[in-house]
């Protein structure tokens, strides 16, 4: 089942034009790994997909609903905004975890806020959310108490906790020191094999490889190659070439 | 009366009352300068060019001139120029003008810390609580005004210790704050004449209220110290 299509999204900052028409679909349950160097426009689709920017042209369609489309003038209210960025979970690459709140308190405090259950079930969901990521002992600590590691496991767990259709990650490793992303990548595989449908963005080929069902890899504003994992060992287009001898 | 033992209570009790206008002009000046502020603050980040460029041009003036001219210029303008005693007479209107000029001072320099509170909090937090889809005033209230006060907390201290010594400049529009007072018995006054040590002695007043308020502020800077921005 067809979860997400994009279709044709373009984007210029003033005269920087980020995206050049880009097209992809995504399969409930499937894992897509966007793969491509600095300044190739993969941040800023993940941030058009998460309703962050605003697309010039282009639509974005989340099972069968239109959720995004340039072609309409209007733009959305902030209530109707705050629905459709619910279809999508964002990890960024420097968690943005809420200082002043505990671990736990990080998860819950959008579900309250946003009445997703009674307190109970909120509290019990995000516990269970903080177990599934290991951090259960840290339930009462605040942020600065982490590791950068531990951090950003919170942070899936908080964007895990609002229920996500897609949880997008936007280098989610990037941040972290070498011996660090080893267990951020940990949390990540193992959603992949609960098929929880992702997107994400990252430099870590070997890992990109291993999880992901699908591959699209930018250079310029455009998707210059997808296929699956195996594209990383055969590339087809030169560009794909050059970029995986730079690793 | 020569007996610094006679003469105490009478000197004590004098300061006591014009300690009392301080502490007055200094709480006025607060609870209006600090909600003033955070409108200025407001204006001068406004994306509407025309009211930030006058908002930042009143700070520019405000801030860049002595308050001890903005004082005289609020007390004696409206009288000078129109010939109407805006103010009213007596201490009241002297007590009102001070009011007016510290509050608009103090307005002026409580927005620019605003606005670094403001500015400074990391633009991810307020990322982070839109694609969990918060409203714009829960992600104010919720997660970037406390964040906001633990980085204005320091700086406030410093200008609200500043405030208390600052009340005295209304001496200048003879405000009968308690330099005005210990002065009076320079001059002479209730049978004192020529005693130097009561103006000294209100140092004591000033040095005793800004040790509570840094203890105070102490406090609340240690309260926030839980979490990190």
């Amino acid at each position: 089942m067809t979860v997400l299509e994009v279709k044709n999204i373009n984007k210029s900052f003033g005269r920087n034009h980020v995206l050049r028409g880009i097209d992809f679909t995504l399969e409930k349950g499937q894992v897509l790994s966007i793969i491509g160097s600095s300044g190739s426009g993969k941040t800023t689709l993940l941030r058009c997909l998460n309703s962050l920017e605003f697309a010039d042209e282009g639509k974005i369609i989340v099972n069968g609903e239109t959720i995004f489309d340039a072609a309409v003038n209007k733009r959305p209210s902030d209530s109707e905004l705050r629905a459709k960025r619910l279809h999508f979970g964002l990890v960024f690459q420097n968690f943005n975890l809420f200082p002043q709140y505990s671990v736990l308190d990080n998860l819950t405090l959008a579900p309250k806020l946003l009445d997703k259950g009674t307190k109970e079930e909120i509290e019990k969901d995000a516990l269970e959310l903080l177990d599934s990521v290991g951090l259960l002992d840290k339930k009462d600590n605040y942020p600065c108490e982490l590791s950068g590691g531990q951090q950003q496991r919170v942070a899936i767990a908080r964007a895990l906790a609002m229920k996500p259709e897609i949880l997008c990650f936007d280098e989610p490793t990037s941040a972290l020191d070498p011996e660090l992303t080893g267990e951020v990548l940990k949390v990540i595989r193992s959603l992949a094999d609960k098929h929880m449908t992702m997107i994400i963005v990252t430099h870590e080929m070997n890992f990109a490889h291993d999880v992901s069902d699908k591959i699209i890899f930018m250079d310029g504003g455009v998707i210059a190659e997808q296929g699956g994992p195996e594209i990383l060992e055969q590339p087809k287009s030169e560009r794909l070439q050059a970029f995986l001898t730079s690793f | 009366m020569d007996s610094l033992f006679q003469q105490f209570p009478i000197v004590f009790q004098s300061l006591n009352v014009g300690f009392l206008q301080t502490l007055k002009l200094f709480a006025v000046t607060l609870l209006g300068a600090i909600p003033l502020g955070l409108i200025i603050s407001f204006g001068s980040m406004s994306k509407f060019k025309p009211l930030s460029a006058v908002v930042r041009v009143l700070v520019w003036i405000i801030r860049g001139t002595p308050l001890m001219l903005q004082l005289l210029i609020i007390f004696y303008f409206p009288g000078l120029v129109f010939g109407k005693q805006l103010w009213g007479g007596g201490e009241t209107g002297r007590f009102i003008a001070s009011a007016v000029a510290f509050i608009i001072n103090y307005a002026c320099y409580f927005s620019e810390i605003y606005r670094g509170g403001i500015q400074g909090v990391p633009h991810g937090q307020q990322e982070a609580g839109q694609v969990l889809g918060l409203s714009k005033s829960q992600i104010f209230f919720r997660i970037t005004l406390l964040q906001m006060i633990k980085r204005i907390v320091p700086p406030m201290s410093n200008e609200i210790i500043t405030l208390v010594k600052d009340t005295s400049l209304a001496r200048i529009i003879a405000l009968q704050e308690v330099i005005w007072a210990g002065q009076a018995f320079m001059k002479g006054s209730q049978g004192i004449s020529g005693a130097i040590w009561p103006l000294f002695f209100t140092g004591v007043y000033y040095l005793l209220f800004s040790g509570v308020l840094t203890l105070l502020f102490g406090w609340v800077e240690k309260k926030l110290s839980y979490f990190r921005v």
